[in-house]
C-alpha cells in the first residue's frame, strides 16, 4: 500500500497506524529489525569468522594471537573511529595516513627533549593543528574536502621525507614502547587505549549537542543550517576531532614500532575509510555509529590475521578488503533505500 | 447528451483520518467544458491528482470510456489521453519550446531532436494553441502565460481526449486570461472534455457547461452551467469552510516588536521596511519572483542583506547568521520542507529539538530525560500525530512534519515568527490546526510574519498584509478590507503583457 502513494499521502496513513494496541510491538519488531540488520549482524558475522579461523588454525584463538590481533586492530580502530566524523558530516579526511606519519616523527623526536606524557601531550596539540588546517580550508576555503584532505596528505608526506631524509627515527626506550608493547593486566594498553577512544567518541556522537549536529550536517546540511546550528563551527570541530583521535593513534604506533617513519602511515586513510564504511556509515554522511566502524575495523583485522596465520598472500587480502567495501556499501544503500531514507 | 470520455466513480480518499473526497461521482463529457469549483481545501486538487493518476483512490475508481481504468503514475493517465496542466510546473525551463513539446518521443517518431521536422511539428501544435513563437526559443524566459499555452500543446501532442487546468488563470492578465478562454472554446468544438477547476465564479458563467460544487471534500451539486449566477454557486460553495479554516484573530498589542527598515536584497527587493507587534500576523503577498520568499530569508537572517536593519525588541539582529537570529527570538519556517527543514535520517525527538537543543544540554551533554520531556510536550502542544517520539520523522504526514518544523522554532523560544508557505504541501486538516496554532501564538504575544501564495491564507489570517511586486511593497490592506481579486490584482505585473499572437516570428 504504501509505495504506491507519492509523497504526503502514505506519511499520513503510515501515521495513523492502525490500533493502539498494536504499536509497541511495531516498534519493537523495527528497533529489533535496525539491530538485527547493522551492528549485530556485524558482530556475528566477525565472531563467524574468529570461530572459522579458530577451527582451522588453532593458534588463532591463542592468548598471544588474540594479543596481536587486539594490539593491530588498536590503531586502526583509532583513526577509523576519528575518521567517521569528517564522513558523518558529509566530508571526508584523506590525510589521516600523512598525520600518523608526521606525528610519528614529532613524537619521537620530541620524546627526547623532554618527558614523555609532555611530548605525547604536544603532539596530540600538533594534531589539532592539522585538524584546524583541514576544517578551514573545507569550510572558509571552500574546498571540497577531498581535495582539501588530499592536499594537507601530500605536503605532510612530502614535509616527513624532506625532513627525515627519508630515515626513521627512533626511541627504544621502554618508557616509550610502553603503550605500545605492554599489557595492562591481560589486555595490551594500545588496545585499552582504543576502547577507551571508542568509549569517547560514542559519547561525543550520541551525548553531546556536538554529535547531534554532526549527524544533522550530514542529513541535511541546509536544514540544519536553517535550524540555528554553526554548521563553520561543527564542520571545523569534526576535522579536529578526527585529527585527534588519529593523532592518539600516531603516538600509539609509533609507541609500538619504536620509530617514527616516513611512511608508517601509507595506506592507512584506505584502510580506515574502508573500516568505516563496512562498518555501515553512510557515504554523504547522517547514518552510522561508533560501534559500526569498530566492528568494521574488526571484520577487516580478524580477517587479515586469520588468512596470514592461513598463509594467504597480503595481496590476496586487500583484494578482499576492498571486495567487502563495495560489498558493504551496496548493501547498506540498499537497505537505506528500503527503508526511506 | 453527449458520451462521457471519463469520469470518477464515487471516489473517496482519505490522508489518515482527514476524508479529502468523498463518494464523489463525476463525468467528463466530449466537447464539454466541466467546471469544479470549491474553496480552498474543499478537495478540488485531490480530485485532479485522482483523475491525473497522482494519487490512488482509496475507493472508488476512475473509469475510462465507461470501463474501470487504473493508474498507477501520471504517465499511465498520460497515455490513456488525460493531460493536466498545472499553474507553473509544467514544463523543463533548461529545454527549449519545441524541445519541451516533444519530451520524450525525440526517439521514436522524430529521430532527430531539434531537426526541421521536430520543429514543423512542434510548431503545428504551437498553431493549435494559436501561438506562433519559434519553437526553438528557451522556455525559461518565456511568460507564465505563454508557457501555460506551452504545455498544453504538449498536452494536444500527447492526443489528450481530456484536458485538466487547475486554477489556469491564477496568474494571468484580463487579456492572457480572455485568450486562454477562446482557446478552450476551440478545443471544446474539436471535442476534447475539459475539466476546469477554478474558484473564479465568472470564468464559470463564461466557459463552462457543467458545474460541480464541491465543499469540505463531497460533491454539493451537479447543474448545467446555462444562467448559473454567483448567487447560486456561494451559498453552495461557501458555509463552514472559512469559519472553519481560520480562527479568530486576536487584537495586536501596541508593542512592536519586530522592526524592518530600509531592507533590501540586490536582484531580490529593496525600500522594504515594516513593523509587526506583539500578537500581529503579518502577511506578505506577491508573485513567484516578487522577492516575498527573499524577504522572508532576509528578516530571519537565513540571507546577508545587502543594505537596512531589522531589529527584534529593540536589539539588533546582526546581518549574517541565522544562528544569532535565532537566539533574538527569530524563527523561520523554510518553504520547502524536504530541502529545508526536514533531517530523514532524525527522529521526531531529535527534529523537534534541534533548534533549541542548547536548552536541554548541560555543558555540551544533551540531559535525554529532559529532551524528552521538552519534545513531549511540544508534541502535545501542537497535537503532533505520530506514533511514537522516536519515530522516523518521515514517517509522519506532510502537516505533521511541518508541525514538527513549527515545534523546533518554539522549542527554541522564538516568539517571531517568520514563516514562508507554512501550509505548502499540507493536508486540509493540518492546514486548519497550523491556522489556529498560528492565531493561538499570535494571542500569546508572538509576532508573526506569513509569506504565501494562498490568497484565502493570507485574507482569514493576516492582521495586515503587504504586497510585494518587481522587489517593493505597493499595497497594504487591513483585514477585511481586501477581496481576493483586489488582492491578486495588485500583485500582477502593471506593464502590459505582449498578446501571445504577436509573439515572436
Amino acid at each position: 500500500m504504501t509505495s504506491e502513494i507519492p509523497d504526503g499521502g502514505v506519511r499520513a496513513a503510515d501515521s495513523h497506524a492502525p490500533s493502539e494496541g498494536e504499536r509497541p510491538r511495531r516498534d519493537w519488531s523495527r528497533a529489533s529489525r535496525v539491530l538485527l540488520s547493522q551492528e549485530a549482524v556485524l558482530f556475528l558475522i566477525v565472531l563467524a569468522l574468529a570461530v572459522a579461523f579458530g577451527l582451522y588454525e588453532s593458534v588463532f584463538w591463542s592468548g598471544v594471537n588474540l594479543q596481536n590481533v587486539s594490539r593491530q586492530g588498536a590503531v586502526l580502530t583509532m583513526v577509523a573511529v576519528g575518521s567517521i566524523f569528517p564522513i558523518l558530516i558529509g566530508g571526508i579526511d584523506l590525510s589521516v595516513g600523512g598525520q600518523v606519519s608526521m606525528l610519528s616523527i614529532f613524537a619521537v623526536q620530541l620524546s627526547h627533549n623532554m618527558p614523555i606524557p609532555a611530548a605525547f601531550l604536544l603532539v596530540i596539540s600538533a594534531g589539532i593543528c592539522i585538524g584546524l588546517v583541514n576544517g578551514l580550508l573545507v569550510t572558509y576555503g571552500r574546498i571540497s574536502p577531498i581535495i582539501a584532505t588530499l592536499g594537507t596528505w601530500q605536503m605532510m608526506v612530502g614535509f616527513t621525507l624532506w625532513y627525515t631524509k627519508g630515515l626513521p627515527v627512533r626511541n627504544f626506550s621502554d618508557a616509550y614502547r610502553w603503550l605500545g608493547a605492554e599489557n595492562v593486566w591481560f589486555l595490551p594498553a594500545a588496545t585499552v587505549l582504543a576502547i577507551g577512544v571508542v568509549l569517547v567518541a560514542w559519547i561525543l556522537l550520541n551525548r553531546t549537542r556536538f554529535g547531534r549536529y554532526v549527524y544533522a550536517l550530514g542529513g541535511n546540511f541546509e536544514a540544519a543550517r536553517l535550524s540555528g546550528v554553526r554548521t563553520t563551527f561543527v564542520t571545523i570541530a569534526a576535522y579536529v576531532t578526527c585529527a585527534i583521535f588519529t593523532s592518539i593513534g600516531a603516538i600509539t604506533l609509533s609507541s609500538r614500532v619504536g620509530s617514527g617513519l616516513p611512511g608508517l602511515g601509507g595506506g592507512l586513510e584506505i584502510q580506515a575509510i574502508a573500516a568505516v564504511f563496512i562498518g555501515g556509515v553512510a557515504w554523504g554522511g547522517g547514518a552510522g555509529s561508533v560501534i559500526g566502524a569498530a566492528l568494521g575495523v574488526a571484520l577487516v583485522t580478524v580477517l587479515g590475521n586469520g588468512l596470514d596465520l592461513a598463509a594467504v598472500s597480503s595481496d590476496v587480502q586487500t583484494m578482499i578488503t576492498g571486495f567487502l567495501v563495495v560489498l558493504a556499501v551496496g548493501i547498506n544503500a540498499r537497505r537505506r533505500s528500503a527503508s526511506g531514507v | 447528451m453527449s458520451r462521457a470520455i471519463a469520469g470518477l466513480v464515487d471516489v473517496t480518499k482519505r490522508f489518515g483520518s482527514i476524508v479529502a473526497l468523498e463518494g464523489v461521482t463525476l463525468d467528463l463529457e466530449e466537447g464539454a467544458v466541466h467546471a469544479v469549483v470549491g474553496e480552498n481545501g474543499a478537495g478540488k486538487s485531490t480530485l485532479v491528482n485522482i483523475l491525473s493518476g497522482v494519487l490512488q483512490p482509496d475507493a472508488g475508481a476512475v473509469t475510462l470510456a465507461g470501463a474501470e481504468a487504473k493508474f498507477k503514475a501520471p504517465a499511465d493517465a498520460m497515455r490513456a489521453g488525460i493531460s493536466t496542466i498545472y499553474q507553473e510546473r509544467a514544463l523543463v525551463s533548461q529545454l527549449t519550446v519545441g524541445a519541451n513539446i516533444l519530451l520524450g518521443r525525440e526517439s521514436t517518431r522524430l529521430r532527430l531532436v531539434q531537426t526541421r521536422k521536430a520543429d514543423a511539428a512542434a510548431r503545428s501544435f504551437l498553431a493549435q494553441v494559436r501561438l506562433s513563437i519559434d519553437p526553438r526559443r528557451p522556455t525559461a524566459n518565456l511568460p507564465l502565460a505563454l508557457q501555460q499555452l506551452v504545455a498544453i500543446a504538449k498536452a494536444l501532442s500527447l492526443d489528450a481526449r481530456v484536458l485538466i487546468l487547475d486554477e489556469p488563470t491564477a496568474a494571468l492578465t484580463g487579456d492572457e486570461a480572455e485568450n486562454l478562454f477562446a482557446l478552450v472554446d476551440g478545443l471544446c468544438r474539436k471535442g476534447l472534455a475539459i475539466l476546469y477547476i477554478t474558484h473564479r465564479l465568472r470564468e464559470v458563467e463564461r466557459l463552462a457547461d457543467t458545474l460541480t460544487v464541491l465543499k469540505d471534500g463531497r460533491l454539493v451539486r451537479t447543474m448545467p452551467a446555462d444562467g448559473v449566477t454567483e448567487s447560486v454557486i456561494v451559498p453552495l460553495m461557501v458555509g463552514r469552510e472559512i469559519d472553519r479554516l481560520f480562527p479568530t484573530l486576536p487584537e495586536p498589542s501596541q508593542n512592536v516588536v519586530l522592526e524592518a527598515n530600509d531592507l533590501e536584497l540586490s536582484g531580490e527587493f529593496r525600500n522594504v521596511s515594516l513593523n509587526v507587534r506583539a500578537g500581529e500576523i503579518v502577511g506578505i503577498a506577491g508573485l513567484e519572483g516578487s522577492g516575498k520568499s527573499a524577504l522572508a530569508r532576509v528578516l530571519a537572517g537565513a540571507e546577508t542583506r545587502t543594505r537596512g536593519s531589522v531589529k527584534v525588541r529593540g536589539k539588533p539582529v546582526t546581518a549574517r547568521g541565522i544562528d544569532k537570529a535565532l537566539r533574538l527570538g527569530l524563527g523561520y519556517i523554510p518553504p520547502d520542507r524536504r530541502a529545508q527543514a526536514i533531517i530523514r535520517t532524525f527522529s521526531v525527538r531529535a527534529s523537534i529539538t534541534l533548534a533549541g537543543l542548547g536548552q536541554f544540554s548541560w555543558f555540551g551533554f544533551v540531559k535525554l530525560r529532559k529532551e524528552r520531556q521538552g519534545a513531549q510536550a511540544v508534541r502535545e502542544q501542537l497535537d503532533i500525530k505520530t506514533r511514537s517520539l522516536e519515530a522516523p520523522i518521515w514517517t509522519l504526514s506532510g502537516g505533521n512534519q511541518q508541525k514538527v518544523v513549527l515545534g523546533r522554532v518554539l522549542a527554541a523560544g522564538s516568539d517571531v515568527l517568520v514563516c514562508d508557505e507554512p501550509t505548502a504541501g499540507v493536508d486540509v486538516g493540518a492546514r486548519a490546526e497550523i491556522y489556529v496554532l498560528l492565531a493561538e501564538l499570535a494571542a500569546q504575544g508572538a509576532s508573526v510574519v506569513l509569506v504565501s501564495s494562498d490568497m484565502l491564507e493570507l485574507m482569514g489570517l493576516c492582521h495586515r498584509i503587504l504586497v510585494l511586486r518587481e522587489g517593493r511593497v505597493v499595497a497594504e490592506f487591513g483585514h477585511g478590507s481586501v477581496s481576493e481579486e483586489e488582492l491578486v490584482r495588485a500583485q500582477l505585473p502593471r506593464h502590459e503583457e505582449v498578446m501571445p499572437a504577436e509573439e515572436g516570428a
